[in-house]
């Protein structure tokens, strides 16, 4: 095998489950079972049909994977096939799902509360009128505190369901920007924007929390 | 606040990209050199940053071990078959 190949852990992977290793395959459905859920979830009718969708998946995986050649991660691979398989399975159930009601419908939407800009006409328009919270002073026990972790995953519970997966595959599971591109079919700017949104939001819930302690 | 052609509102907007490092090198000169005259921006990209963080300690939630049974099932399955 070439080590130079990015993928190269992948492809060692693949080798041991080709070879039928079931602890390798198990840990692998493991990591990646509950995001196929919901990912399957977006575009079909019923958690079931979601079910069965990443089951077919998996075993179009197995059947697929002399064709694995390292180009993308396994990870990505494995979530081509499935929005595959899901988005057909919607289609065929006559459940078209617009992009919006999966991204929501508030991407074009500011980041930050206008009013904290300078308006139009004003001497300085679109700089700072009142500067944000300086969140350094904050202590990390504080930061990373059960409650302010709730308030993430509060935020995260309420995302429309392409901005909660995008942020969960980046900022959870560590995922690259590419590797969620592919993986969710989405171009390099949808991507973007929704991540965008969807941090904007865990920003501000964030410091509507935190910020009188900053 | 600085005297650049870029606005606070609009840096705000570009700070995703420019933690991805997708911005084109000449507008993220610009940006820097904004950044580093700007305390508003740079508590704001800190704001994001940590976000992130904070984020970043959440877990997957776990699916049910015996939820996963009939996928070890596809792949006895499939293991048998393919005689692997």
């Amino acid at each position: 095998m070439d080590d130079n190949t990015p993928y190269a852990a992948d492809l060692a992977l693949v080798e041991r489950l080709r070879a039928g290793d079931e602890d390798a395959f198990m840990a692998l459905v493991e990591r990646l079972q509950s995001s196929m859920l919901r990912v399957a979830r977006m575009f079909v009718s019923t958690q079931a049909v979601a079910e069965e969708c990443v089951q077919e998946c998996w075993l179009g995986v197995l059947q697929g994977l002399g064709t694995f050649e390292g180009r993308s991660s396994l990870r990505t691979w494995i979530f081509r096939i499935l929005t595959n398989i899901a988005k057909t399975r919607g289609q065929r159930e006559g459940r078209s799902v617009p992009f919006a009601s999966l991204a929501g419908d508030d991407l074009d939407a500011p980041a930050w509360d206008p009013s904290s800009f300078k308006g139009e006409g004003e001497p300085w328009a679109g700089h700072w009128s009142s500067l944000p919270h300086d969140w350094r002073g904050i202590p990390e026990e504080r930061l990373l505190s059960a409650e302010t972790r709730g308030i993430v995953a509060g935020v995260l519970a309420s995302l429309p369901p392409m901005q909660a997966e995008v942020l969960r595959l980046r900022d959870v599971a560590g995922w690259t920007s590419q590797e969620v591109r592919n993986a969710l079919d989405l171009t390099e700017t949808n991507q973007r924007v929704l991540l965008h949104r969807a941090r904007a939001k865990v920003r501000r819930a964030l410091d509507a929390y935190l910020g009188d302690d900053a | 606040m600085t005297t650049d052609d870029i606005t606070c509102r609009e840096v705000v907007e570009l700070l995703t990209d420019y933690l991805d490092g997708a911005i084109p090198p000449p507008d993220r000169a610009r940006l820097d050199a904004h950044l580093a005259r700007c305390d508003g921006c740079t508590a704001a990209l800190d704001q994001l940053r940590e976000a992130i963080r904070v984020t970043g300690t959440l877990t997957e939630e776990q699916v049910a071990q015996d939820a996963l049974e009939p996928i070890r099932g596809v792949f006895r399955a499939w293991r048998s078959e393919a005689g692997a």
